[in-house]
This record gives structure tokens, sequence and C-alpha cells, in this order.
């Protein structure tokens, strides 16, 4: 978008602010887009929205238990958090 | 779209295909696998004593195009088993080859990755950085390379004309196992990009 504001020097200071205001969202939207990416992925293109029972908990138990894992790992070595 | 109808003797005694419900205790424990790896990455991240650092390395634009392409390989797959299942012989494997060639422009994309990073001086051995990353992303990687020969196969098959509605439940296993790929990825982009881009 930068670029875009170059080529069009009227428009350079508006594109300028815009992207300035754009930078601290990038990661925000990104990550919520991985959310949104992830469920969908999970739900409807593995079909666990319609698999309940067995399918569901054999996959979302080792799930959660490799993200409380990297949870505790994260805090033991006290990286990011 | 609505869960498959499978043949009566693919079912077992809880009503779920035996296969089916193997493979998803299999991607169980792949989600263990890989969160060891991320945890072990997530352990280590900044605590490198000598360079070169992530920010020296990394790349966002080339990352987020091999992300793109994998991530369009998921949708390309979900065609594949819609035609497999509708006993579409040329539309099931133009999507099939389509999510394979997405695998492939993947791995090629992280292999001029891996040969920037090297020659930029990062190897398995040079730091805590290099160890973790080039495990974790070359463990996914595998896994990619294997969905690619996987498809591969599952596109002769279908080219052989041995693949048709019966057997949709085969293209479907594949295809649970390429969006497993898929999300472990979403996954690893954002810890491993998204997170350092965010610093």
């Amino acid at each position: 978008m930068i670029e875009i504001g170059l080529i069009l020097p009227g428009s350079k200071a508006w594109y300028g602010a815009k992207v300035q205001w754009l930078i601290p969202m990038i990661v925000p939207i990104l990550l919520s887009l991985t959310v949104v990416k992830f469920m969908a992925v999970v739900g409807f293109f593995m079909h666990l929205r319609h698999d309940r029972g067995g399918p569901r908990l054999v996959f979302f138990a080792p799930l959660v238990l490799a993200f409380l894992m990297i949870l505790a790992l994260m805090l033991l070595y006290r990286t990011l958090l | 779209m609505s869960a498959p109808a499978v043949a009566e003797h693919d079912l077992g005694n809880l009503g779920y295909p035996n296969r089916k419900l193997g493979f998803w205790i299999f991607l169980g424990s792949e989600c263990m696998l890989f969160g060891a790896l991320i945890g072990a990455y997530m352990s280590y991240v900044g605590k490198s004593l000598v360079g070169p650092y992530p920010a020296d390395l990394f790349d966002i634009g080339i990352t987020t195009w091999s992300t793109f392409t994998l991530l369009m390989s998921s949708f390309t797959m979900v065609l594949a088993l819609h035609y497999v299942r509708q006993g579409s012989r040329r539309l099931g494997g133009v999507w099939l080859a389509a999510t394979a060639l997405g695998g492939l422009i993947f791995l090629g994309f992280q292999s001029f990755e891996f040969t920037h990073f090297y020659h930029a001086g990062l190897s398995l051995q040079k730091n805590l950085f290099g160890t973790t990353f080039f495990v974790l992303t070359g463990f996914h990687g595998a896994h990619v390379s294997g969905g690619v020969l996987w498809l591969t196969s599952l596109f002769v098959m279908n080219a052989r004309g041995l693949l048709g509605p019966e057997k949709a439940l085969d293209v479907e296993i594949c295809g649970l196992y390429w969006h497993f790929v898929d999300i472990v990825w979403i996954v690893l982009f954002t810890v491993v990009y998204l997170l350092e881009f965010a610093k």
C-alpha cells in the first residue's frame, strides 16, 4: 500500500496514514483469521461438526493436551508470557 | 457438506467407520507430536546466543505466499472428494492433481527457504533457533511430502478407474490427513512467523 501512495502523489499522505493505522492491526487480524480458518477446517472440511462422540473426543482431547503442554513449557521457560 | 454415506461393511460397532476412527486416533497422536515440537520451539524463542536470528532471515512475504498455496490446496481437496463421491473420474482426478500440485509448490517454497537460511549461516547445529526451527518445519515438510505421495497414488488409482464413489472413504481419509497438515501449518505460521513479525 505504501507503493500505491507513491504512485498516486496526491493521496500519498492519506495512504501513509492508513498504513500507519493498519500496522498494529495486522497481527491481531491475522491471528483472528487463523482461529477462524482453524475452526472452519476442523469443523467443516474435516466433518467434525457432523461426527459426534468418539471422533471428537479422540481428536480434541490430545489437541487440548498438546495446547496445555505448550503453555506449560512456555511458563516453565518464561518465554513470551 | 453433509456427512458421507459409507458402505455397511465399513461401519464398526460404534456405527462409525473403523478406518476413519483409527485415523482420528492417529491424528490425535500427531497433535501430541507437533505439540511437543512447537513446545520445544516456543521454549527456546529468543534464547539463541549467536546469530543468525529470526529477524535476520524471515521473509514474511514469501512465507505468506506458500501459506496461501497450502491453504488453497485444502479447498481443492474438498472439491476432489466431492467429485469422487459423485463418480466424476475426470474432475476427481483434476482436483486431486491440483491438491498434490499445491503441496509440491509449498515444498518448493520450503526448499528455497531452507537453502536461503543455510547460505545465510543457519544450520541445525548453529544455535537454538536453527535446531528448533529446522526440526519443527522439517517435520511438517515431511508430512506434506507424505501427503503428496498419498495424493499421487490416489490420482493414479483414479486414472486407472480404481477410484469410484464406493472408494470415497479412501479419499476422505486422505483428505483428513491433508486438512490436518493444513491446520498444523496455520499454527506454525502463527507461532513461528507471525509472532516474530509482531515483535
